[in-house]
C-alpha cells in the first residue's frame, strides 16, 4: 500500500491483516490502528512493514485484547529526512492468553524521530514478550528514540519478557529507554480501602487507570475505554 | 604511596604491552589434546578427581557449540594456544626477595608491591599460569583466614577444594567454562571462616606474557557464615601478533550473612579474547557486590552473575566498560532471583570511541516464588564520535507479579552545554571532554579502592589519548 505524497490517511486493521507492507511517501499522514480483540481461542498473526520518506509522519496503535495465542511484529524503517513514528501498544492478558509482539524500528534518515511505547497488564496464567529494539543508523545524526515498556502484574501465575533493545551506531543523537514491572502498589490499595473502596474494586481502579494515559489522546477513545472496561470487569 | 603515585603517572600504554623475555619451561606446546590435560594435571600432582573432572570438561568442550549471541569468535583458533606453561622455576615464592629479577620488574612495573606495602593483606600475582608471589598476613592465617593460589590449595586442602570447586559455574555451562574445567591452572582460593570480618583487601594479579598464552585461572571464594572480606584483581597482558585468549572463572560462595566485594580491572592486550566467566550463590541475607572495569582486549564477553539463593539476600553490581578501536566490550551483569525478599541493583556505565563498539548485555530473570523482589538497573553509555557504537540488550524475564522492577537506559554524547560550560571556565576543549568523561565514570570509580581508582583513571586517560583527544 502507497500513502501518496501529503496526503493524510486514516486506517484500521483487524485481526485477519496478514501480511502488510505500507510505503508512506513525503510528507504523508498515517494514522494506524489494529485491534486484536477476536475470540479467546484463535491464533493469529499480524505482520507490518512500513518505510517512511521525508517528513512522513506515522501514528499508530495496537490493542492486543482478544486471542489465544497472538502475534503482532512492526517493523518500521525512517528513511526519510525528518520522518516520524509514535507506536503505541497496548496489551491486556487473561486467562491462558499469550501475546507476541515485535517491534524493531530502524532510523536512517537524518533528524528523525521515533517514540515507541507499550503498556499492559497481564492476569490469569496469561503471558506476555515484548522484544522492542530502536536502531539509530550512522546516517541517522541528530535522530531521537525513545523506547519505554511498563507492564503491571495482577497474578502470581503471569509471567512477562521485555527486552528493550537500543543499537545506537553514532554519537549525535539521542536515545533512551525505561522499562518496569510491578504489582499494584500496596500504599494505593491500602489508600482506596480507607476510603471505603474494596480491594476488588480498587485494583480495576488500578489497571484502568494504569492503561488510561497511553490511549487518551486518541480518536476512538471511546470505544477503547469499552473493550478494556470488559477486560476489566472479566478480571 | 608517593611511589605508587609516580608509577601510575609514569604508566602508559606501552609499559603494559611490553613484554619480559622469559624462559619458558620446554614442555610448553600448542594445541589441545588429552594427553595435554593429563600432562598438567601430572605436573601439578593432583588427585584423581581433578584429574577426572578436566578430562569430563575436555568431552565437555569438544561437544558444546560457540556462543550463539554477541561478538565474533571466528579469529580464535583453538589449536594455535598454548594452554599451560609455567615461568622459570619459581612456585610461591613467599618473599619477595625469592622472585626471580625479570619477573619482579613487570610486577614493580603494575606496581605490586607499593599497593601491598600499604595496602595489602597479601598479593598472589599469577604470571602465565604458575603463582609467583602470595604472602598473607600473619594477622589473618591465625585467624585460619586461607588465601592461597589455587594449585596450593587444591594440595593443602583437597577436600574443601572439592566440595565447591566448579559447583557454582559448571563445566555443562557454556563452552568456555569446559575449556576452562580441562586446562585451568593457578589462581586463587580464598576461605574466611565463620564470622570473619577481613577487612583489608586481598588481591591478586594476573598477567600474560607469552604469544598465543593461554590464562585460564581458577578464583574460587567462598565466605561463611557472618564473615565479610573483600577482593581486587587486575588482569594485564603483553601485546603480540598472535591472539591470545583469557578464559578465567570466578566463583564466589556467600553464605548466610555474609558480606563479600570483587573487584577488578580487566587490562588484557587488545589481542586477547577475554571470555570470562563470573558468578556468585548468595545465601539468606548474604550481599554480593561486584565492581569492574574493562578497558583492554580486543574481545570481552563478560558478564558477572548474582544467582540470590536465600531469602533477603542482595546483590549490587557496579562496572565501567570502555571500548576503543577495534574493540569489542560485551559486557553486562546477570541476576537471578530465586528467593523471596531479594534485591538487586545494577550500575553500568559504558564509552565508546574510535569506531569501538559497547555492549550492555543483560539478564535479569525472577523465578517463579520470589515474592517481594525488587531490582533497579540503570545503564548509561557515551558515545564519544559519530563512527562509534553502543548497544544495550536487556532481556527481563519475571514469572513472579510481587516484584518491583525498573530499568533506565540512555545513550548519547557529550553534551554541548557542559561543553560550554567548561570551555567557558578556561579548559580547552580536550581538557573539557576529559572532565566530562571523569565525571560521567565517578559513581563506579569511586567505590573503587585508592590506588585501583587511580591506575582507572590514568588508563581511561590513556585511553583518550591514543586518539588524540586529550593534549
Amino acid at each position: 500500500m502507497i500513502i501518496p505524497r501529503h496526503s493524510t490517511k486514516e486506517l484500521i486493521l483487524k485481526h485477519d491483516a496478514g501480511v502488510m507492507e505500507i510505503r508512506q511517501e513525503p510528507f504523508s499522514k498515517l494514522r494506524l490502528m489494529y485491534f486484536q480483540n477476536g475470540s479467546t481461542s484463535n491464533e493469529n498473526s499480524v505482520e507490518l512493514r512500513i518505510i517512511l520518506d521525508e517528513g512522513a509522519d506515522l501514528n499508530c496503535f495496537f490493542g492486543m485484547l482478544g486471542g489465544m495465542a497472538s502475534r503482532l511484529v512492526v517493523e518500521t524503517r525512517l528513511e526519510g529526512i525528518g520522518s516520524r513514528v509514535r507506536q503505541r501498544t497496548l496489551y491486556f492478558g487473561n486467562g491462558e492468553q499469550s501475546f507476541i509482539m515485535i517491534s524493531n524500528t530502524v532510523l536512517s534518515g537524518r533528524e528523525t524521530s521515533a517514540e515507541i511505547e507499550s503498556k499492559g497488564i497481564l492476569a490469569g496464567s496469561s503471558q506476555a514478550r515484548f522484544d522492542g529494539n530502536i536502531h539509530i543508523q550512522q546516517t541517522a545524526k541528530q535522530s531521537k528514540g525513545r523506547l519505554d515498556e511498563h507492564t503491571l502484574l495482577l497474578s502470581p501465575h503471569a509471567k512477562m519478557n521485555a527486552i528493550p533493545g537500543l543499537k545506537i551506531d553514532t554519537n549525535d543523537v539521542k536515545a533512551t529507554h525505561a522499562a518496569s514491572m510491578t504489582r499494584v502498589d500496596d500504599e494505593q490499595l491500602f489508600y482506596a480501602e480507607s476510603r471505603g473502596i474494596e480491594e476488588h474494586e480498587a485494583v480495576r481502579l488500578i489497571a484502568e487507570g494504569f492503561l488510561a494515559g497511553l490511549y487518551k489522546d486518541m480518536p476512538f477513545m471511546e470505544n477503547m475505554h469499552q473493550l478494556i472496561q470488559e477486560k476489566i470487569w472479566q478480571l | 604511596m608517593t611511589a605508587t603515585l609516580n608509577y601510575i603517572k609514569d604508566l602508559n600504554r606501552e609499559t603494559l604491552d611490553k613484554a619480559n623475555s622469559t624462559h619458558y619451561m620446554k614442555g610448553a606446546r600448542k594445541g589441545l589434546s588429552r594427553e595435554l590435560v593429563e600432562y598438567i594435571s601430572k605436573e601439578k600432582n593432583e588427585p584423581r578427581w581433578m584429574l577426572e573432572h578436566r578430562l569430563k570438561s575436555l568431552e565437555v568442550f569438544l561437544k558444546k557449540p560457540m556462543p550463539s549471541f554477541g561478538p565474533d569468535l571466528s579469529g580464535l583458533d583453538f589449536d594455535d594456544i598454548i594452554y599451560y606453561a609455567k615461568p622459570g622455576e619459581v612456585t610461591n615464592a613467599h618473599s619477595w626477595d625469592q622472585v626471580p629479577e625479570d619477573i619482579k620488574r613487570t610486577f614493580e612495573r603494575l606496581g605490586i608491591p607499593e599497593a601491598e606495602r600499604k595496602y595489602l593483606a597479601g598479593a598472589g600475582a599469577q604470571y602465565e599460569s604458575k603463582n609467583v608471589y602470595h604472602r598473607l598476613k600473619e594477622k589473618w592465617s591465625k585467624v585460619n583466614v586461607i588465601f592461597e593460589d589455587m594449585d596450593t590449595a587444591l594440595q593443602l586442602y583437597p577436600e574443601l577444594v572439592q566440595q565447591y570447586f566448579m559447583k557454582c559455574v559448571t563445566m555443562h555451562d557454556h563452552k568456555f567454562a569446559a575449556l576452562h574445567g580441562a586446562v585451568w591452572s593457578g589462581g586463587t582460593f580464598i576461605y574466611i571462616p565463620a564470622g570473619v570480618n577481613v577487612n583489608q583487601p586481598l588481591q591478586a594479579y594476573f598477567r600474560m606474557n607469552a604469544s598465543s598464552m593461554g590464562q585460564f585461572e581458577h578464583t574460587l571464594i567462598i565466605v561463611e557464615k557472618g564473615a565479610q572480606g573483600n577482593y581486587i584483581e587486575g588482569c594485564s597482558a603483553a601485546k603480540y601478533e598472535t591472539p591470545s585468549i583469557h578464559a578465567g572463572l570466578v566463583e564466589i560462595f556467600v553464605k548466610e550473612d555474609a558480606r563479600f566485594r570483587y573487584s577488578s580491572v580487566e587490562n588484557w592486550s587488545r589481542n586477547t579474547y577475554n571470555l570470562n566467566t563470573k558468578r556468585a550463590i548468595v545465601e539468606k541475607n548474604g550481599v554480593m557486590e561486584w565492581i569492574g572495569g574493562n578497558m583492554g582486549s580486543g574481545c570481552t564477553m563478560l558478564y558477572p552473575c548474582s544467582v540470590l539463593r536465600g531469602e533477603g539476600s542482595s546483590a549490587d553490581h557496579l562496572g565501567i566498560a570502555f571500548a576503543n578501536t577495534n574493540q569489542i566490550q560485551d559486557t553486562g551483569a546477570k541476576v537471578i532471583h530465586v528467593a523471596p525478599n531479594t534485591t538487586s541493583k545494577v550500575v553500568m556505565k559504558s564509552l565508546s570511541k574510535n569506531g569501538g563498539k559497547a555492549v550492555y548485555r543483560g539478564l535479569l530473570n525472577i523465578l517463579k516464588g520470589a515474592k517481594g523482589a525488587k531490582s533497579q538497573i540503570k545503564c548509561d553509555a557515551l558515545i564519544l564520535d559519530d563512527h562509534s557504537v553502543s548497544d544495550t540488550v536487556p532481556d527481563m524475564k519475571i514469572a513472579e507479579n510481587d516484584v518491583s522492577i525498573g530499568h533506565e537506559a540512555s545513550v548519547g554524547k557529550i553534551s554541548e552545554e557542559q561543553l560550554f560550560y567548561a570551555m567557558s571556565r578556561g579548559l580547552c576543549e580536550d581538557e573539557a571532554t576529559a572532565l566530562i568523561v571523569n565525571g560521567f565514570i565517578e559513581p563506579i570509580v569511586k567505590a573503587m579502592p585508592l590506588e585501583y581508582a587511580v591506575e582507572m583513571n590514568r588508563l581511561i586517560e590513556l585511553e583518550m589519548e591514543s586518539a588524540g583527544a586529550v593534549g
